[in-house]
């Protein structure tokens, strides 16, 4: 009987320390320690490690790309800033968020280190070339790896003309859609990536603005529930209504409508991601040499010209406030974000957001998006930078579900949607 | 001195505490002197605290064993349940987001319940977890004793088919609601395939449409989720969890006195007689387990129906909603202000539940 | 006694159905990871492919698998083992005098009501002072509350059903609680232990939310999140994905198989007796 406890405790003991020897948090101390990067896993994170291999060959320095999830990582994001991690050093960071995060005192102000001559290398880094940088309150604190911007993307086979006019794209839509054509070569004519919680404001905010809605004023007025936006949803409303997108437009995501393109289910992305367009042309199908990309449609204006408003965002890297190696991410970032960094990173299908690249002659033939994306940064708007993104992206959200899955009324939805953002806008500027 | 040794010997449990408890106050002095490790410091005193339990058990007299038995549970469940709940419980009542989460936290009150209680896609989401868990754990119920119940014999396969049952529950819930997302896709996956080539309609599995004879009604589609998204979701629990239902029935099944069913059949039951008046007693605290386990867990669902919808508005149960508040708009404050009422919520149901259940167990 | 062959077709064909309601698609998730990606895209269900291992193989040169698998085995093992050490005498003690009422009894069982969504970021900044971030411990300690409830709810009920005659006659003949506990309730009891220990494993085994926030890298991270990083910023990497529930579902596969022995022996003891 003794012998047994004996021998249980022994286990458990065991049990406890075994362990211990394993698994857990290794040691931290190493001479000179590696920059963590955080990223989501998939191109972005194949294009950054490829950055992170020509770095390590040109200084020596070790840079770790850590991978997470698709899922889940816009949450382990927030968690790991918020309990001030010193695990990661730098974040793979959506440019929409630095308002609130920066708020929050999460993120690390970039100013001195652009500053210190003694780190900074302006040749490599050029701050005036990029085409846009993220601050909050006058500091500087996100720079873009990526930017991604709405283009139209459409058959050249089937459609020589593209539509410049969201009532040409629907035009065009019916007579490539089968439900109408029973000789159409594709199921659909138009669509676009829908899903939420992401992707659906988006969309709308590149038709919304062209019909004249905007989110918030500068007088601080939300117009989501202007005649503009309602415009646009009834609009949107009709495309699903008549068949003209697929019934699960709400649940495509990036990946649906490029298989949607690449296997001729649809004949138009009316609008979808530059990102897109790499993917198509290096995809093998026969829509590779058919599928044309061009400037986002937009709306008429009474004196002829057509007023387009493509949605603009970028990927960003961001500096932990709580990281323990800034001067050597800081290193890094200038590196990757900079020149050299975003020629390796255009190379294997990243968009960096800086003039020189998107304009130089050797990507003239192998990223012929560059040129299109280079005339769209000069109309794309963007999102306001406000603290309460979150919140106010849900409303959003929420207003296009009503519409698109429960019918409710456009201008009602949005009323809803604007009556909560108007809240947040009184409390917090 | 010996006053106090009987006062504590006369109380076991609590001496076995407080030596245990002074036992790792002292260790901390000792650590945090010596090194930072926080993590090596609780192993210790986990470990401190095994070897003085089974000292303890091994000196402790019969009357005090069946409490001595209860104490790890009770300290561990003590450290682990009551510290979050606190902490919900404060910031419950503060205005908490993202932005001022390290600074001054304005008092709220109220507020927070309020709001997040009177926000209509919540009030929704509340009605589509209590369908979901009806639906769910209702048809898996039926489903698990009626399977269960012709399981119940040997035949040839026996052990086969008891694995295939047993795998759907064990498959990674990602996985498996990625696999059927894969499967209801609308034009490729293969249960439209196997539709059409029946000459059927195929099924909008993943959207939002109305199932047929609730089309004209938009009160029984939104809120009372007569749409085909919400059948798959079902769809998926039912098929990952039935499993489960039948097992423990199965199991239970096993352990019923023979005796008494033969006994039954020579005085000329019939199957269902046998059914209704023996079989089906004999299990009642296993089903009423067995309901409350699912409940649970149905409740809590999120993994497949994350992997099938995300954070799609039209799809939210109560738990993504939590979810989305906490994680998505890192608003914490009414987070843990919806997680409370949720946690009250669930404790009076179930204790009303369990009064019952126990008031005709002892009948 | 005889059944009429009739039924026994018709049983036959029931238990048919069900083999394929529940096994075909586990059996086509399986299929599907020896499929080529290109062919994966299309979803449909054409049998026409030469199978590859190009998606297995992807998993091992993108991912420290190894490190995973380590860390998901030993996470569920010390977890399940833990919860059953912590577990089984307060069952015992619950069934056999119902220490604590019906008010304890409720309050283990409310460990499970928390919806995990919120616990997280307490947990996590918990964990995050303690200095056990991306540690086996801090979801070995997670997973040892999701399951304690679960564990003692089904044992109790599992040593309920225990004939008290047998433990009665032993203690007349001068046994402890204890080794009444280990010698005759937790024997008998097996087939439930057995199911109890199944099902736990493969919770913790599978369990996502909580592994996706406390972990960060190969020093903690368990498979079902290694899983989940195939659904990508852009596209869901289908082929690996399915590659990684195969890998993931095997060795429970292969355990249930091993233990079934001891199931079916259970089951088919207890109808003997």
């Amino acid at each position: 009987m003794q012998k047994r406890i004996l021998i249980f405790a022994l286990v458990m003991g065991l049990v406890v320390m075994v362990p211990l020897f394993s698994g857990g948090n290794q040691e931290k101390e190493a001479e000179e320690k590696p920059v963590v990067i955080m990223i989501r896993t998939g191109d972005e994170a194949d294009a950054l490690q490829a950055v992170a291999d020509a770095y390590e060959e040109a200084t020596g320095i070790t840079v770790v790309v850590n991978e997470q999830g698709r899922a889940g990582y816009f949450e382990s994001l927030s968690t790991r800033l918020l309990a001030g991690t010193d695990d990661v050093d730098l974040v793979f960071f959506p440019s929409t968020y630095v308002a609130q995060f920066a708020e929050a005192d999460t993120l690390e102000s970039l100013d001195k280190y652009l500053e210190d001559s003694s780190i900074t290398d302006e040749s490599t880094l050029d701050f005036d070339d990029f085409l846009v940088t993220y601050s909050y309150k006058d500091d500087l604190y996100a720079i873009p790896t990526d930017v991604s911007a709405h283009f139209l993307f459409y058959r050249e086979d089937l459609i020589p003309d593209p539509p410049q006019t969201w009532d040409e794209v629907l035009e065009i839509a019916s007579k490539f859609t089968q439900k109408y054509n029973a000789d159409s070569p594709t199921v659909w004519g138009a669509s676009f990536d829908a899903l939420a919680p992401e992707e659906g404001p988006k969309i709308f905010y590149t038709m919304m603005w062209s019909y004249g809605g905007y989110i918030i004023d500068e007088t601080g007025k939300v117009g989501i529930n202007s005649e503009g936006a309602v415009r646009a949803m009834r609009n949107w409303q009709k495309m699903i209504s008549e068949g003209l997108i697929s019934p699960e437009t709400n649940n495509w995501g990036f990946t649906e409508v490029l298989e949607a393109l690449t296997s001729s289910s649809v004949a138009m992305g009316s609008p979808f991601w530059n990102a897109a367009y790499d993917p198509i042309l290096n995809s093998g199908t026969p829509q590779a040499d058919t599928v044309k990309i061009t400037l986002a449609p937009g709306v008429k204006q009474s004196d002829g010209s057509i007023y387009r408003t493509p949605f603009q965002h970028g990927w960003t890297l961001i500096m932990n406030k709580a990281s323990k190696n800034k001067e050597a991410a800081w290193k890094f970032l200038q590196w990757a974000t900079g020149k050299e960094g975003g020629t390796v990173h255009a190379k294997h299908g990243g968009t960096p957001a800086r003039k020189s690249i998107l304009s130089d002659p050797q990507f003239k033939d192998s990223r012929p998006d560059f040129e299109l994306m280079l005339k769209t940064l000069e109309i794309a708007k963007a999102e306001p930078q406000v603290v309460f993104y979150d919140e106010m992206h849900e409303a959003v959200n929420v207003a296009i579900a009503r519409v698109l899955s429960e019918g409710w009324d456009a201008q009602k939805a949005l009323d809803e949607a604007a009556k909560t953002i108007q809240a947040l806008v009184d409390k917090n500027m | 001195m010996t006053k106090i040794a009987n006062f504590l010997r006369k109380r076991i449990i609590l001496s076995f505490l407080l030596l245990t408890f002074s036992i790792i106050g002292v260790g901390y002095f000792l650590i945090t002197g010596l090194s930072d490790d926080m993590l090596l410091f609780v192993l210790l005193s986990v470990l401190i605290f095994a070897v003085l339990y089974v000292v303890f058990i091994f000196l402790a007299g019969e009357k005090d064993i069946p409490r001595l038995f209860t104490v790890p549970t009770t300290v561990f469940l003590l450290l682990t349940t009551i510290i979050p709940t606190l902490y919900l419980l404060y910031i419950s009542f503060f205005d908490v987001t993202l932005y001022n989460f390290r600074k001054e936290w304005p008092f709220a009150g109220f507020q927070n319940f309020i709001r997040v209680l009177g926000d209509q896609v919540v009030q929704i989401s509340i009605i589509r977890s209590i369908e979901y868990v009806v639906f769910s754990v209702g048809i898996e119920l039926i489903l698990g004793i009626i399977i269960a119940l012709l399981l119940d014999r040997s035949f040839t396969g026996k052990r086969l088919l008891t694995l295939i049952l047993i795998f759907p529950m064990m498959m990674t819930p990602i996985v498996v609601g990625m696999g059927w997302k894969y499967f209801f896709d609308l034009k490729n996956g293969f249960i439209n395939c196997f539709l059409e080539n029946m000459g059927l309609d195929i099924i909008p599995w993943l959207t939002s449409e109305p199932l047929a004879f609730a089309s004209n009604s938009p009160f029984l589609v939104n809120v009372l989720n007569f749409k085909w998204s919400f059948v798959s979701m079902v769809f998926v629990d039912i098929w990952q969890w039935t499993p489960f239902v039948l097992i423990i029935i199965l199991a239970g099944l096993s352990t019923i006195d023979r005796a008494h069913i033969e006994a039954s059949m020579i005085d000329g039951a019939t199957y269902f007689q046998r059914l209704i008046y023996i079989v089906l007693p004999e299990l009642k605290s296993i089903i009423g387990v067995v309901i409350l386990i699912r409940v649970m867990d149905a409740i809590k669902a999120f993994d497949t129906i994350w992997a099938l919808y995300g954070n799609a508005v039209a799809t939210r149960t109560l738990n993504i909603s939590i979810y989305t508040f906490g994680m998505g708009m890192n608003k914490f404050g009414e987070g843990a202000a919806l997680s409370l009422i949720t946690l009250i919520s669930i404790i009076i149901l179930s204790k009303i539940f369990i009064n019952k259940f126990f008031k005709a167990m002892s009948s | 006694m005889k059944e009429k062959t009739s039924t026994k077709i018709i049983i036959y064909f029931i238990i048919l159905l069900l083999a394929i309601f529940w096994g075909f698609p586990v059996l086509w998730i399986f299929i599907s990871s020896f499929k080529p990606s290109e062919l994966l895209s299309l979803k449909g269900l054409s049998l026409s492919f030469t199978p590859t291992i190009e998606n297995y193989l992807y998993i091992f040169s993108r991912q420290p698998f190894a490190s995973y698998l380590r860390n998901s085995l030993f996470i569920t093992l010390i977890s399940v083992i833990l919860a059953l050490i912590i577990g089984i005498p307060a069952a015992y003690s619950m069934s056999r005098f119902n220490t604590g009422g019906p008010n304890y009894s409720f309050w283990i069982l409310s460990s499970r009501f928390i919806p995990p969504a919120v616990i997280v970021l307490p947990f996590f900044i918990i964990f995050q002072g303690l200095d056990m971030f991306n540690t086996w411990w801090a979801l070995i300690i997670v997973y040892i509350l999701l399951n304690i409830s679960y564990v003692i709810w089904l044992l109790r009920s599992f040593f309920d059903d225990v004939p008290k005659e047998i433990e009665e006659a032993a203690i007349v003949d001068g046994a402890t609680y204890l080794q009444v506990l280990l010698k005759i309730t937790i024997p008998i009891s097996k087939p439930g232990i057995i199911s109890v220990t199944i099902l736990s494993s493969a919770f913790v085994w599978n369990e996502f939310l909580f592994a996706t926030i406390l972990t960060l890298d190969k020093a903690a991270k368990t498979l079902p999140v290694a899983a989940n990083d195939f659904v990508t910023g852009y596209a869901i990497n289908w082929g690996p994905l399915f590659a990684s529930g195969v890998l993931i579902g095997a060795p429970i596969f292969f355990f249930t198989l091993f233990i079934q022995k001891h199931i079916v022996r259970g089951l088919t003891l207890g109808a003997i007796k």
